[in-house]
């Protein structure tokens, strides 16, 4: 983990924008302490958070909306979102818990936005199509999953990227899905289920 | 041990999504955004204290605004009373019953807000003569 000094004197323009007390009260340790640095404009915090979980977001974000670009624009705006409510956060539960509550209530709003069709069956005609462009095995089957998570909804797939990309316990992502932990296991089985199946289908 | 190439480390491989990641840049350009933002506030909250003393004195001019016919109402009153002791006054000559009516006769302007009265002396003999 990197030392506070070293911190400070990588990022000199940062550094612009706070004065040396605020760099003298900039505690910090772990995600809840920083949530506090930055509810106090600590710039550096701010800095350390985005670090920190950007590329957990993008991924989620990138696995759920299949758009690079979507999915950067999503994270900016989670970390942007994290910034104004910092002031009223509460650390009553992990910050992760609380990150991907917020990402997940932007995912819903942007897929709502995209008014998303979900398609329930791919033709095999579709698949081969789609996945002739692909050069590699390896490529084929991500491409074989990327329609496959298609098919799924909204939650189904979000409680399989929690689990598998943040390792969430059922619990966690209960709670970020505001659901019981029971639904959270039926949806990430029937999820993974509907994966493997599709990708079976296609080896055959 | 998972086969490399099973299903399950294929799906558990698709699903971290390792492979995707941000720049350093993302983390600068946001930062920027952040700064910005503040920055926006700070001039909004500036405008907003700036504003405090011409609210302050709407507020107070509505006030003394919605106070004022309770004033006015005061002054009715006053009116009414005075309305009263005229009625009092009438002529001793004139009966009950046309004292009466007189007096009715002198509360329809003030009801109906009108500037108009009878107060002449000459007014109440004519209309005591009408009604017998």
């Amino acid at each position: 983990m990197q030392s506070i000094p070293n911190l400070l004197s990588s990022h000199g323009a940062l550094l612009e924008m706070s004065g040396n007390q605020d760099r003298a009260n900039c505690i910090l340790s772990d995600d809840q302490l920083l949530m506090k640095e930055v509810a106090k404009q600590c710039p550096v915090a701010m800095e350390k958070l985005i670090t920190r979980w950007k590329d957990g977001l993008f991924r989620f974000f990138d696995r759920s909306l299949r758009n690079k670009a979507d999915a950067e624009d999503l994270t900016q705006r989670v970390f942007i979102r994290v910034y104004q409510s910092a002031s009223r956060y509460q650390p009553k539960a992990k910050f992760s818990t609380y990150l991907f509550t917020i990402a997940r209530n932007l995912l819903i709003d942007e897929l709502k936005k995209k008014n998303r069709q979900q398609i329930s069956i791919y033709s095999d005609e579709l698949i081969q199509g789609q996945v002739a462009q692909t050069r590699n095995e390896v490529e084929e089957w991500n491409e074989i999953l990327d329609i496959a998570m298609r098919e799924i909804p909204e939650h189904y797939s979000t409680a399989l990227l929690l689990r598998v990309q943040r390792e969430l316990s059922y619990k966690e992502i209960a709670d970020i899905m505001k659901v019981s932990e029971s639904r959270v296991k039926t949806w990430i089985h029937r999820a993974r289920t509907h994966l493997k199946q599709t990708l079976l289908e296609y080896r055959k | 041990m998972k086969d490399k190439n099973g299903p399950e480390q294929v799906i558990e491989d698709f699903l971290s999504n390792e492979s995707a990641s941000l720049s350093e840049e993302f983390t600068e350009s946001l930062l920027v955004d952040i700064k910005k933002l503040n920055s926006e506030n700070k001039s909004t909250n500036r405008g907003v204290s700036y504003f405090i003393p011409f609210v302050s004195f709407g507020v107070v001019f509505c006030a003394l605004f919605f106070f004022t016919p309770l004033f006015d109402l005061e002054v009715t009153v006053d009116e009414k009373d005075d309305i009263a002791l005229e009625s009092n006054s009438l002529p001793s000559y004139l009966h009950e019953p046309e004292k009466i009516i007189i007096e009715d006769l002198m509360a329809i302007p003030q009801e109906l807000n009108v500037s108009e009265s009878f107060l002449s002396e000459q007014t109440y003999d004519l209309l005591v003569l009408l009604d017998s």
